[in-house]
């Protein structure tokens, strides 16, 4: 399934509004997509993008979702019936993601179909939207950025912002702590080496949410996108570098990334909720190739809003990896995790069996969570006992007013955890460092007893409740 | 107004207050406000419209958070350099970055 075939299937489920009215790349096309996003709206197609050619095409809103469905479009693009349970939804996304499976290469696909090279790259051939007043520039927001491991053959695909400098270079925010940033940081940029670098947009809607799944460092996200498809996802070779990258793409942008080298990036309206960004040097994308589908069609995330695809794919998804990472892989006794959309990326809610977690697992869970770089965009983490619901914002919410401990139950880490840099209260020094401190609310009652809980049902009479009941009340 | 012309940061102008009251030309960076593409330039860059004979208007990113508030400065673009062009930042723009993070 490709980013065409996936906008099809959104259409025959009543999810694509197609806007047949011309559209300026610059603000208006992110407006409508973040008014949209906020009333759960359809997927858009933007048929016209003012000073562009026909057939030029934008797309948002491909991940957002119905209110109280945000998994609907992440069910389509698996090929799962839409009216799928959330409960089954992590079921199926589970037992994919733990079925990876290897890519397979191949001598041409569409993304090759345009070719420009050396002088001829343009990027402004394409519609790089505008996507907030006050942003540094106009921004690629959901893609996937390409690049190997300087000392091994792992390739990691990650989804980073981009912003144009000019024709032929891009800013990318490469923050500490994330793998990507990992990789030229501590490997490329060290041995003075230029880092092999593209940038992938659109293809099949797997891409999106394997790059931006919790895969560990080693692992190649285009294997998770294989076993997401349940079959090899077809790469072709850069043209310009030694990457692969996948065939039936939009628009591919090959080029390096070098050492010393950094440009100001941002600001930016990012997933938070503030045009902040802050602007930082960050490196700098040299683009020596593009290739592309004819007609391509340039999909955009206007972050920032709520129900957008990046707070969906935060949601929907990352919660099932980090459900997946403490029950699974670590064994812990947790019953649900959910990033609730009402706080974006930064306040995972851990539900904890009680009884079943051994003193000190909270704190481990949290330890865990804290310390690795891809969770960095995590500082609030939220403990609640296994009864909750996470995802129902009001249960948890009270659970942390009545049992959280004031002073016994707010943990605060040591300094030197990964942070992203796009808090507004990080500092200058920590924005520098990617490192900050983190907390944990333990609002969980462990092996201690707990008095009866007031409920109707429990406290009182059985005939009392009928009457009530006789009388239309619930 | 609307905002057309071209766009710096407040911070990039700071170290050449001198020249902005002599006149002087110095070399800036800047986007253009059409397509947002970034350029590095030879530029006078005055208070007034009236000081230059080719004036466009130059919106500034004010210190804090970064965003347009007032009214816009005005350039004169008398040569756009290499776009490899980086220009050193002097300590004074660094300096004034501390309370908001931008760097």
């Amino acid at each position: 399934m490709d980013l065409r075939e996936y906008i099809e299937r959104l259409k025959a489920e009543g999810e694509l509004l197609e806007v047949e009215t011309e559209v300026d790349w610059n603000l208006e096309a992110a407006a409508i997509s973040a008014m949209n996003g906020r009333i759960g709206g359809p997927a858009l197609l933007f048929r016209k993008v003012k000073g562009y050619p026909e057939g030029y095409r934008l797309a948002g809103n491909l991940f957002g979702g119905r209110k109280g469905r945000e998994w609907i479009r992440y069910a389509i693009a698996l090929g799962l019936d839409p009216g799928i349970s959330y409960e089954e939804f992590i079921g199926e996304y589970l037992r994919r993601l733990g079925a990876p499976i290897k890519p397979m290469v191949v001598d041409q696909g569409p993304c090759k179909e345009e070719i420009h090279l050396g002088k001829d790259v343009n990027l402004f051939e394409f519609p790089w939207p505008y996507l907030h007043q006050g942003d540094g520039g106009r921004y690629g927001t959901i893609q996937s950025v390409i690049t190997k491991d300087y000392y091994s053959d792992w390739v990691n695909w990650g989804n980073y912002r981009a912003m144009v400098h000019t024709k032929n270079k891009l800013g990318v925010l490469l923050s500490r702590g994330q793998q990507c940033a990992y990789q030229f940081y501590e490997h490329w940029e060290p041995n003075n080496t230029p880092m092999p670098f593209c940038i992938a947009i659109g293809g099949d809607p797997v891409y999106f949410m394997a790059a931006c799944s919790y895969s560990p460092e080693g692992v190649n996200e285009v294997d998770v996108a294989g076993g997401l498809r349940q079959a090899p996802i077809q790469l072709v070779k850069a043209e310009t570098n030694d990457l692969y990258v996948p065939a039936d793409c939009e628009i591919v942008i090959e080029g390096e990334v070098r050492p010393g080298e950094r440009m100001d990036e941002g600001p930016f309206g990012e997933y938070f909720g503030f045009v902040h960004g802050p602007r930082q040097p960050m490196p700098v994308f040299r683009v020596t190739a593009i290739t592309h589908r004819r007609n391509p069609i340039f999909p955009f995330v206007c972050e920032g809003v709520r129900g957008t695809d990046g707070n969906t794919v935060c949601s929907v998804l990352w919660s099932i990896a980090l459900y997946a990472a403490l029950r699974f892989l670590l064994g812990y006794p947790v019953t649900g995790v959910f990033l609730p959309l009402e706080t974006p990326y930064s306040a995972p809610v851990v539900a904890v069996e009680r009884g079943k977690a051994d003193p000190g697992a909270v704190a481990e869970m949290a330890a865990y969570m804290q310390q690795l770089g891809p969770f960095g965009h995590i500082d609030h983490e939220i403990f609640v006992d296994g009864h909750v619901k996470p995802w129902e914002v009001g249960a948890w919410l009270r659970e942390v007013a009545l049992k959280a401990d004031p002073v016994k139950g707010i943990h605060v880490s040591a300094p030197n955890m990964w942070k992203v840099t796009l808090n507004v209260y990080q500092t200058p020094e920590e924005l520098r460092a990617g490192m900050g401190s983190k907390i944990f609310i333990d609002a969980t009652t462990g092996k201690q007893e707990v008095p009866q809980v007031v409920t109707l049902r429990d406290l009182y009479p059985g005939d009392v409740l009928e009457v009530f009941s006789k009388g239309g009340g619930r | 107004m609307e905002r057309t012309g071209y766009e710096v940061y407040e911070l990039y102008l700071k170290p050449h207050q001198a020249e902005i009251e002599s006149g002087a030309p110095f070399a800036l960076e800047i986007r253009s406000r059409s397509d947002y593409r970034r350029l590095v330039v030879r530029a006078r860059v005055a208070r007034s419209k009236e000081q230059l004979a080719n004036p466009e208007p130059l919106w500034v990113r004010e210190e804090k958070w970064e965003q347009i508030q007032g009214e816009p400065l005005w350039i004169e673009i008398l040569e756009e350099l290499d776009e490899e062009t980086v220009l050193e930042r002097a300590e004074a723009s660094r300096e004034g970055v501390k309370a908001y993070g931008s760097t």
